[in-house]
């Protein structure tokens, strides 16, 4: 079946939606990282749509990176252990420290 | 339902360390985080045993021993152990300690270099401060970049100066203790400095102490005392003057 894509949108020769494209840009603070009791920290940003059972890619924002800047974003990234998608949220879990300035996450679902 | 995270491994280091300077610790400090407490921008970094040469302004000099209780593998493969020590910066000209700690198991721990005063520093995270006892006749007083142990009178010619806390000596590798002082008077046992676990007192010289050297000599000097064979326990630091006169300046360990 031939398909187009318009707009994120995967649309079936019918007409008829068969794939939906979700964007993501999410805050994660320094400061909003919450220590849990086996060492871990966890922060979740809210992101209205978001459903558990999406699988989602996620990336780190380079946008505002600069020369001087790309090393300690990619340290700051490289921190993040686990992404998981929740009911309206995306949670990230850092197991070895969290990272020490504040990040922007993108995310892209397909459902 | 875990996601699928892009870009790992790029732009980070193998490193299994990290030093930061400033004044105000890291929140969220990951294992072996080395804080500089610090006003001078950091400028680079070493880890060595010797003084770096040709320093730069605000360079960080992180002494290494072999018996550092806080040591680390500085690579996450291959070990590399390091035993850090102490913090210094090259400021104006020559190195000065600074307060330095490195996050382990949860907690923020104290590198230390010796200094215990110097010139009004009283290095209150390591002794606590000081405190002058006189007796009645003692006229010491702490001043803003100095610590005077003297007296007036005829009898109950004692002052001395204590560290509030004691010192662990089980925790560092310090072989001997040295005090810059200038003696403006000599009388009976002079000047002395001293390493003592009972409780301080105006006398130095009397008062039960482990390790003591005393001056007799008037002027400007360094007084010092073998302290290696103390490994265990903990001991104030005292300077006393017997019916004599001195100005402190500068104690420390090395």
């Amino acid at each position: 079946m031939a398909a187009t894509i318009d707009l994120g949108k995967v649309v079936g020769a019918d007409g008829k939606d068969s794939v939906q494209k979700y964007n993501y840009s999410l805050s994660f603070p320094a400061s909003g990282w919450t220590k849990q009791s086996d060492g871990s920290y966890t922060q979740q940003a809210t992101a209205s749509g978001m459903l558990v059972s999406d699988y989602a890619i996620v990336d780190v924002d380079l946008s505002s990176a600069t020369a001087d800047t790309f090393g300690d974003v990619m340290e700051a990234w490289n921190a993040v252990s686990r992404a998981q998608t929740q009911a309206g949220g995306l949670l990230l879990t850092c197991f070895d420290g969290a990272p020490e300035m504040n990040l922007t996450v993108k995310a892209e679902v397909i459902r | 339902m875990d996601a699928f995270i892009t870009r790992r491994g790029g732009g980070g280091a193998p490193l299994n360390f990290k030093i930061t300077g400033g004044t105000t610790a890291p929140e969220n400090p990951k294992e072996n985080t080395i804080w500089v407490n610090t006003d001078t921008e950091m400028t680079g970094w070493t880890f060595s045993a010797t003084e770096p040469e040709s320093p730069i302004e605000g360079m960080v000099w992180i002494k290494t021993n072999n018996i550092s209780q806080n040591s680390f593998d500085a690579l996450t493969k291959n070990g590399l152990t390091v035993y850090p020590e102490c913090a210094v910066q090259y400021i104006s000209g020559s190195w000065d300690a600074k307060e330095g700690r490195i996050y382990q198991a949860g907690n923020w721990i104290e590198l230390w270099g010796g200094y215990l005063y110097r010139n009004g520093n009283m290095y209150e995270y390591i002794t606590g401060g000081w405190t002058v006892y006189n007796s009645s006749a003692g006229t010491g007083a702490i001043f803003d970049d100095n610590i005077r142990i003297s007296y007036s009178g005829s009898s109950g010619r004692d002052s001395s100066v204590y560290t509030n806390q004691k010192i662990d000596f089980s925790k560092h590798a310090f072989n001997t203790l040295y005090a810059r002082v200038n003696i403006t008077y000599v009388g009976l046992s002079g000047v002395t400095l001293g390493v003592t676990q009972a409780a301080p007192s105006a006398s130095v010289y009397y008062n039960n102490c482990a390790v003591k050297t005393s001056s007799k000599i008037t002027g400007s000097q360094v007084l010092s005392v073998d302290v290696s064979s103390i490994r265990t326990g903990e001991y104030y630091i005292a300077l006393g003057a017997d019916a004599s006169d001195a100005y402190i300046y500068e104690v420390w360990m090395e």
